[in-house]
C-alpha cells in the first residue's frame, strides 16, 4: 500500500537527530542569557501545616541574592483547573512540596545557600493521607470550601442502559477492588523554567510545555498582565509524557522573580525536586462489578472509583472523563455505570501522564474481563473476540467507531506469542493479553481542537512548516515534514519545520491526547496542498496548461503522463515571485477535527477518530521468590497508516517500556505524605536489561479522517502492557494480583495463600 | 585555584578551576561542552557519561582533579572532521534518538564498549549501557544501533 | 566548598604525611561514588581529599601461594573481570559483576565499598564469606583485622578514613574441593541496591559427601554484613543433601533479622528470602567444589 507514497510510509530519520547526536542541541538546561539569575523554591518539609512566620532577612541579606519572594509580596494567584492552587503559600501548607518562598540569586549555588537561611515557624496539623479516609466524618479539612474534603466540581456519575438489569441477565457476576499506586513521569530531563522581561515589559518564556497557547493564557490569568505581551518559546525537552500539560507555580514563581530582579531567571529543578514536586500519574481506587452471559457476551460493567486528588487540583482528577471512554465503550457492553468522586489529601497532586487514566482504567477493565473469562471457563483471547468492538459500532456512549483493527491485533498479537500452545500450560510460564482503546484523532475537551500551519516556499525550494503543534521529542516534526512533503510533491530534505513560538506559530491546542499526527498532521497537510495549488497555478500559467493537467512529485513538475519532462519547481516559484505583480508562495491550513463536546451526560463523539491495540505477554514466574521475568511482549497496534515506521515502532518501544515499569516495578512511595524513594536508585525505571523480546506489530486501518490515513498512537502503547502481564502471571501460576506494582513479594503471598487455600481443602 | 591539565578530546587544555569542581560542570560551564547532560548528579542515571581513559564514568560524581593528566573523551568528540563516528549515524538511522537527553550518554557507553569488544552480542550491549537510563525509546532501537554500528 | 584542597600522592608515605597534616580534616577518596554525593549533600565535611585510587600499593590481584591479595584501590570491574578471581573466588568476582553499574564498576573500588560500610554491599558480603582480612595502614604503621570487625553500624567503618589507609584485602584461594557463589535479588537488574545479597563458601570432603566447612553470608539483615554462623555449625559434618542444608537454612532465616523496608521490602519477606537466596548459592557452591 505504501508503495504508492514517496515519503508516507517511509523510515525517515527524524530531523533532530543529527543536534543531538552530536551534543549541539540547545536543551532548556543548556540555556544562558547575560545576566541571569538561577531561580530556588523553598518547599515545605510537613505535609500539613499552619505557617505562623517566616523571616526571609538572612536570606536577603546573603551576598548574591537578588530577590526573595513569599506569598507576602504577591497578590493571592491561584492557579489550576479549579483555582485552588496558590502560586506560594501564606498561612497553610497542605502537601510536603508546598511552594513556600522563592529566590533568585547570581549561581546555583547561592540560590540553595539562601534557601537554608530561610526562617519559617510551621504548627503541624494532623494530615490524611488516604482518600477514603479523608471523606469521613472528623477528618482534617484540607480546603475550607470542599467540605468531606471532596472535589465536588470532578465528581462524576455516568451512565447507559441499566446495568442493575444487566447483571440480572447474566449467567456470572464477579466483583473486586483494583488499586493503583502513585508513579511517575521520570522525563530525563527535569521540569525547568526561564523567564525574561524586555525593556517594554514584554515577557519571553522558554518552558518545557506542551501547550504553549493555554500556558500562555494561563500565565496571563495567574499574573495579571496581557497574553500579547507575553511569548512562549519551546525549548528542548528532555522527555514530557504529560507532565508538561498544565502550569505549575514554579512558573509564575520564575516570572515573578525575573519581573522583580529585571534580570532573567531560570529555575531548573534537581533529580531529588523532580521527584517529590512534579505531578504523578493518578491513583485510584477502583470497585467492577462485571457481568456475562454463559456464551461469552458482556452483559454489564458497573465501575466506581475513588481518586486521590492530593492537596490541589491538576489533571489527575480530570481523568475520569478519559477512563471513561475505556469503561463504556472498550468492547460491546449494553450497561454500564460509572461513577467517581475525588477527595483532597495532603499527598502529591497528579497530573497528566501518558495515558492520561487510561492504564489505570485499562488495567481494571482488562483484569476484570479475564476473571470474567476463567469464570466461565472461556480462552481470554475468545472472550475479547466475541465482544471485540467493529467498524461502524456506536456505543452507549455515543462514540463512532470508524476504523477498527482490534480483532487483528488480537489475533496477530496472540499468534506472535504462540497463545494456544502456551496458554493454560503446566509450569511456572503462561501467556496472557489486554487490549485498548484510546481517542485516536484528537479530544475535544476545549473549545477548540484545532491546529493551524503555515507554510512557506522559498525561491531556493526551502519548504518551511509553521505549526501550532509541539514536538516533545516524539517525532511529530518529523512525521509532519513527511506530510507536507508528499502533500506539496516536495523531497522530505527541503522540508524544515518550526514550531511553538506563540509569536510566530498558528495556534494549537497543545501536544496531549496523542493528536499531534492526526490534528497538526491534517491541518499541515491542508497548508501543503494549498501551496502546491499556488504553485501548479503559476506553472499552468507559465506553461499555458491547465492545472487539472499538471502534478507536481519530488519537487518536479510535469504534466500528468509525462513525468520524464519536468522543470524544477523552485524555478516555478522564482518566476512567481520575480516580476511585477508577482507573489511569494505562502499557504495556510486550519484543521478542526469534526467531533462534539460531550453532553452534561457525558455523552458525544469526542474523537474523530479511534486508536485500538492489544498487547500479548509470555512470562516466567519463580515460584520461589515471586519474581516476574516478562520473556517477550507482542505489540499490535491499530495505527490508521504508519506515516514513519520506525518512529511508531519507537512509540511502541518507549510505551512498553513505561507499562513494563508500571505494571512490575515502578511505584513512588509516599508514606504520610513523604515520598520515601526519591531518586532513581529506588524508583526502578527500566533498565536495557529489563526490556524483554519485543514484537512490534503495525497494524493499518487505513482512516478516512487522519492525514494519509494515520490515527494518533503514541500513548496508547504503554496501556495494555500492565494488565497484559497480571494476566499472564494469573495463567503461569495461578494467582491474581490486582493492585500494581506487581512485585515479588505480593506474587509470592499470593502463592502461599493458594497454597494454604488448596491444602485446606483437601 | 588549581590548574587542571588534561587531553579533551583529543587536544590538550589547561584552565583554572575551583578545587571541589565536578567534572561535568568544568566540561559543561566552563568549556561550553554543553553535550553531556546531567539528569540526576547523584550517579544514578548515566546520562552524564563521559569517557575518562578509556572508561564510562559519571562525570557527575568525579571530582574534575582526578582527571589531571588524564584523558578525557565526551560526545563532542566523537565526529571527526566535520564527520559522524559511525555510532552516530547508525544511532541517526535506526531511530534510537528521541528526545535525545540519554544520547549523549548512551554513545559514550557504546563507544567505550566497542573499543573494547568491536563486535558485542546483544546481551554485551544491554549490559554495556545498562547504567544508562532512557524513558523514550525502551532501549531496543538504541540495542540496533549499537549492534549495527560494531559490523562495520 | 564542598572541599579546598583535592590532592593526587605519588606514594603511600605522601598520603600518610599529608593525612596526618589535616589532622582529621582530610579523608581517603578513592573512586569516589559513595563519596562524593554525601560530600555533595553536605553529610560529611572534609577540607582536604586524597585520592589514593592510582597509587601502585593499592593495585593489583595476586595469588601468592594461597592467598589472594586485592589492593583495596582495585575497581569492581576488575574484580569481575579478573579470571583468576572468577575461579578460585566465584563469590567475589560475582558480587563485584552486580555492583550498580557499568560506570559505577568502572569507578568504584573494593576498598572504597568496605570503608563505605554498607551491611549489604556487594563485595563485602562474598568478603566476608571468603574469610577476608584488611591491611590498614596509617602513621602508626600496619594492621590486619578481620573484614567482619571493620564494620560498626550502616555508614560506620572502623577505618577512620581521616587517618589509615586500607590498602589490601586477602583471602585464601579456594581450590580442590573449594568453592563458592554469590547470589542477589533485586527490583530490577540494574542500578539497584539489592533486596538482599548472599554468598557461600564450601569447603567439602574428598569425597564430596560431606560439608567439611561452610561460610554463609548475607545482608541486609543485620546491622553490619552478616555470617549465619549457627547455620553454618549445624552443616558442618553434614551430608551434602537436601535435608540437612533445609534444615541449616531455617536456622539461618531466625538468625537473621531483616528489617522492614518500605521501599525495598518487608522484613517477613526478606527473612523468607534468605532461605532461598543462600540454598541457590550453596547448591553452585557445591556444583563449583565438586568440579
Amino acid at each position: 500500500m505504501s508503495g504508492e507514497f514517496s515519503f508516507v510510509g517511509k523510515r525517515v530519520p527524524k530531523l533532530d537527530a543529527p543536534g543531538k547526536v552530536t551534543g549541539q542541541t540547545f536543551f532548556g538546561h543548556d540555556m544562558k542569557l547575560p545576566r541571569m539569575l538561577y531561580g530556588k523554591i523553598l518547599r515545605s518539609p510537613h505535609a500539613h501545616a499552619r505557617v505562623a512566620r517566616i523571616d526571609v532577612s538572612k536570606a536577603r541579606a546573603l551576598p548574591g541574592v537578588k530577590a526573595v519572594l513569599t506569598a507576602a509580596d504577591i497578590p493571592d494567584i491561584r492557579i489550576g483547573w479549579a483555582r485552588d492552587h496558590p502560586i506560594l503559600k501564606s498561612d497553610r501548607v497542605r502537601s510536603v512540596r508546598d511552594e513556600v518562598a522563592a529566590v533568585a540569586a547570581v549561581d546555583e549555588e547561592t540560590a540553595l545557600e539562601a534557601l537554608e537561611l530561610f526562617e519559617v515557624e510551621y504548627e503541624e496539623l494532623p494530615g490524611v493521607f488516604d482518600p477514603e479516609d479523608a471523606m469521613k466524618p472528623g477528618a482534617p479539612l484540607i480546603h475550607a470550601d470542599a467540605p468531606n474534603n471532596i472535589q465536588e466540581k470532578m465528581r462524576q456519575s455516568y451512565f447507559h442502559g441499566d446495568v442493575q438489569k444487566g447483571f440480572e441477565e447474566s449467567d456470572v457476576v464477579i466483583e473486586d477492588r483494583f488499586r493503583m499506586p502513585f508513579v511517575t513521569h521520570c522525563c530525563m530531563g527535569t521540569s525547568f523554567c526561564l523567564a525574561s522581561f524586555s525593556p517594554s515589559a514584554d515577557l519571553t518564556i522558554w518552558s518545557s510545555t506542551q501547550m504553549p497557547f493555554l500556558y500562555q493564557r494561563d500565565l496571563s490569568m495567574a499574573l495579571g498582565m496581557p497574553a500579547s505581551k507575553i511569548r512562549v518559546i519551546k525549548a528542548n525537552i528532555g522527555g514530557a509524557f504529560g507532565s508538561k500539560l498544565d502550569m505549575y507555580p514554579f512558573e509564575p514563581i520564575c516570572v515573578l522573580l525575573a519581573q522583580k530582579t529585571g534580570r532573567p531567571v531560570r529555575i531548573a529543578f534537581s533529580r531529588e525536586e523532580e521527584f517529590v514536586a512534579s505531578p504523578t500519574r493518578q491513583p485510584v481506587i477502583c470497585d467492577i462489578k462485571s457481568g456475562a452471559r454463559k456464551d461469552g457476551t458482556l452483559t454489564a460493567r458497573q465501575v466506581s472509583m475513588i481518586l486521590d486528588n492530593g492537596a490541589y487540583s491538576s489533571w489527575g482528577a480530570t481523568t475520569p472523563l478519559v477512563m471513561m471512554l475505556t469503561i463504556s465503550s472498550l468492547y460491546r457492553v449494553p450497561n454500564v455505570k460509572y461513577d467517581v468522586v475525588v477527595a483532597y489529601t495532603n499527598n502529591p497532586y497528579s497530573g497528566a501522564m501518558r495515558g492520561y487514566g487510561n492504564p489505570q482504567a485499562t488495567f481494571v477493565v482488562e483484569s476484570h474481563l479475564d476473571m470474567l473469562a476463567h469464570e466461565l471457563g472461556m480462552d481470554p483471547m475468545e472472550l475479547r473476540l466475541r465482544n471485540a468492538n467493529q467498524p461502524g459500532d456506536v456505543t452507549g456512549q455515543g462514540v463512532k467507531i470508524t476504523t477498527c483493527g482490534l480483532t487483528d491485533c488480537i489475533q496477530k498479537a496472540a499468534e506472535s506469542v504462540s497463545w494456544k500452545q502456551k496458554r493454560a500450560k503446566p509450569g511456572n510460564r503462561g501467556v496472557g493479553m489486554a487490549s485498548m482503546i484510546h481517542v485516536g484523532g484528537g479530544a475535544r475537551i476545549y473549545p477548540s481542537d484545532g491546529c493551524g500551519s503555515t507554510v512557506k516556499v522559498d525561491d531556493f525550494g526551502k519548504v518551511t512548516l509553521i505549526s501550532g503543534s509541539t514536538d516533545m521529542g516524539q517525532g511529530a516534526d518529523t512525521v509532519m515534514a513527511q506530510i507536507v512533503a508528499e502533500e506539496l510533491g516536495v523531497p522530505v530534505e527541503n522540508v524544515t519545520v518550526v514550531n511553538t513560538d506563540t509569536d510566530l506559530t498558528p495556534w494549537d491546542v497543545g501536544a496531549h491526547a496523542s493528536r499531534t499526527t492526526f490534528v497538526a498532521g491534517n491541518s499541515a497537510r491542508l497548508a501543503a496542498a494549498d501551496a502546491k495549488r499556488q504553485i501548479l497555478e503559476a506553472a499552468a500559467e507559465s506553461m499555458g496548461e491547465s492545472v487539472e493537467d499538471l502534478d507536481m512529485k519530488e519537487g518536479r513538475i510535469y504534466r500528468k503522463g509525462e513525468p520524464e519532462e519536468w522543470i524544477a519547481f523552485e524555478k516555478t516559484v522564482r518566476g512567481k515571485h520575480f516580476r511585477p505583480d508577482g507573489d511569494v508562495v505562502l499557504a495556510r491550513g486550519w484543521y478542526e477535527p469534526p467531533t462534539e463536546k460531550q453532553d452534561k451526560e457525558y455523552r458525544g463523539n469526542i474523537s474523530a477518530t479511534y486508536g485500538f491495540a492489544a498487547q500479548a505477554v509470555e512470562v516466567e514466574v519463580d515460584t520461589e521468590t515471586g519474581e516476574v521475568k516478562v520473556l517477550k511482549i507482542a505489540a499490535a497496534h491499530d495505527v490508521g497508516r504508519a506515516i514513519n515506521p520506525m518512529a511508531v515502532e519507537g512509540q511502541i518501544h518507549g510505551g512498553i517500556s513505561m507499562g513494563l515499569g508500571y505494571g512490575l516495578y515502578e511505584e513512588l512511595v509516599v508514606q504520610e505524605g513523604q515520598v520515601l524513594n526519591p531518586n532513581f536508585a529506588d524508583y526502578s525505571l527500566p533498565t536495557a536489561l529489563d526490556m524483554p523480546e519485543i514484537d512490534s506489530i503495525i497494524i493499518e486501518t487505513d482512516d478516512p479522517a487522519g492525514p494519509f490515513g494515520a490515527k494518533g498512537m503514541a500513548e496508547p502503547a504503554c496501556i495494555p502492557t500492565a494488565p497484559a502481564i497480571a494476566n499472564a502471571v494469573y495463567d503461569a501460576v495461578g494467582v491474581r494480583i490486582r493492585d500494581l506494582p506487581i512485585t515479588s513479594e505480593k506474587v509470592l503471598k499470593a502463592l502461599k495463600e493458594k497454597q494454604a487455600k488448596a491444602e485446606e481443602e483437601k | 585555584m588549581e590548574t587542571l591539565t588534561m587531553r579533551l578530546n583529543d587536544e590538550e587544555v589547561a584552565l583554572e578551576i575551583m578545587p571541589d569542581a565536578l567534572l561535568v560542570d568544568v566540561l559543561r560551564d566552563q568549556l561550553g561542552l554543553i553535550g553531556t547532560k546531567e539528569a540526576c548528579g547523584e550517579g544514578e542515571c548515566g546520562a552524564c557519561t563521559v569517557l575518562l581513559d578509556g572508561q564510562p564514568v559519571t562525570s557527575c560524581l568525579i571530582p574534575a582533579l582526578k582527571a589531571q593528566g588524564r584523558e578525557v573523551y565526551t560526545v563532542e568528540g566523537l565526529a571527526s572532521g566535520g564527520n559522524l563516528h559511525p555510532l552516530q549515524k547508525s544511532f541517526i538511522e535506526h531511530g534510537a534518538v528521541q528526545c535525545g537527553y540519554c544520547t549523549p550518554g548512551m554513545l559514550m557507553s557504546a563507544k567505550a564498549l566497542l573499543d573494547r569488544n568491536p563486535h558485542p552480542t546483544e546481551d554485551e550491549i544491554k549490559e554495556a549501557i545498562s547504567g544508562n537510563l532512557c524513558r523514550c525509546t525502551g532501549y531496543v532501537k538504541i540495542v540496533e544501533a549499537i549492534k549495527a554500528a560494531s559490523s562495520d | 566548598m564542598k572541599w579546598e584542597k583535592y590532592i593526587v600522592p605519588a606514594s603511600l608515605e605522601e598520603a600518610l604525611r599529608i593525612l596526618t597534616e589535616y589532622e582529621g580534616q582530610a579523608r581517603v577518596i578513592a573512586g569516589g561514588t559513595d563519596l562524593v554525593p554525601q560530600l555533595k549533600k553536605k553529610e560529611r565535611k572534609v577540607k582536604c581529599l586524597v585520592d589514593v585510587s592510582r597509587l601502585a600499593e593499592l593495585k593489583g590481584i595476586h595469588n601468592q601461594g594461597g592467598v589472594i591479595r586485592i589492593g583495596a584501590g582495585v575497581t569492581h570491574e576488575r574484580i569481575a573481570a579478573s579470571p583468576l578471581l572468577r575461579e578460585m573466588a566465584t563469590a567475589l568476582a560475582e558480587g563485584a559483576a552486580a555492583v550498580g553499574s557499568p560506570q559505577i564498576r568502572y569507578m568504584g573500588t573494593v576498598g572504597g565499598n568496605i570503608v563505605n560500610a554498607q551491611p549489604a554491599a556487594d563485595t563485602a558480603i562474598p568478603l566476608l564469606a571468603l574469610g577476608a582480612e584488611a591491611e590498614i595502614v596509617s602513621s602508626g604503621g600496619v594492621r590486619r583485622e578481620p573484614l567482619q570487625d571493620l564494620y560498626v553500624r550502616p555508614g560506620v567503618s572502623r577505618v577512620d578514613a581521616s587517618a589509615e589507609i586500607l590498602v589490601a584485602l586477602r583471602f585464601p584461594a579456594l581450590h580442590g574441593k573449594r568453592g563458592s557463589a554469590f547470589a542477589r535479588l533485586a527490583k530490577r537488574r540494574s542500578l539497584s541496591l539489592p533486596i538482599l545479597n548472599a554468598a557461600v563458601v564450601v569447603n567439602l570432603s574428598m569425597d564430596d559427601r560431606l560439608f567439611e566447612d561452610v561460610r554463609l553470608a548475607v545482608g541486609p539483615v543485620a546491622l553490619t554484613p552478616f555470617r549465619a554462623r549457627k547455620a553454618e555449625e549445624a552443616l558442618r559434618g553434614m551430608p551434602v543433601d537436601r535435608e540437612a542444608i533445609a534444615q541449616a537454612l531455617a536456622i539461618a532465616s531466625e538468625e537473621a533479622q531483616p528489617r522492614a523496608n518500605p521501599v525495598r521490602g518487608s522484613a517477613e519477606y526478606r527473612r523468607e528470602m534468605v532461605q532461598v537466596l543462600l540454598r541457590r548459592a550453596l547448591e553452585r557452591a557445591v556444583a563449583s567444589a565438586q568440579s
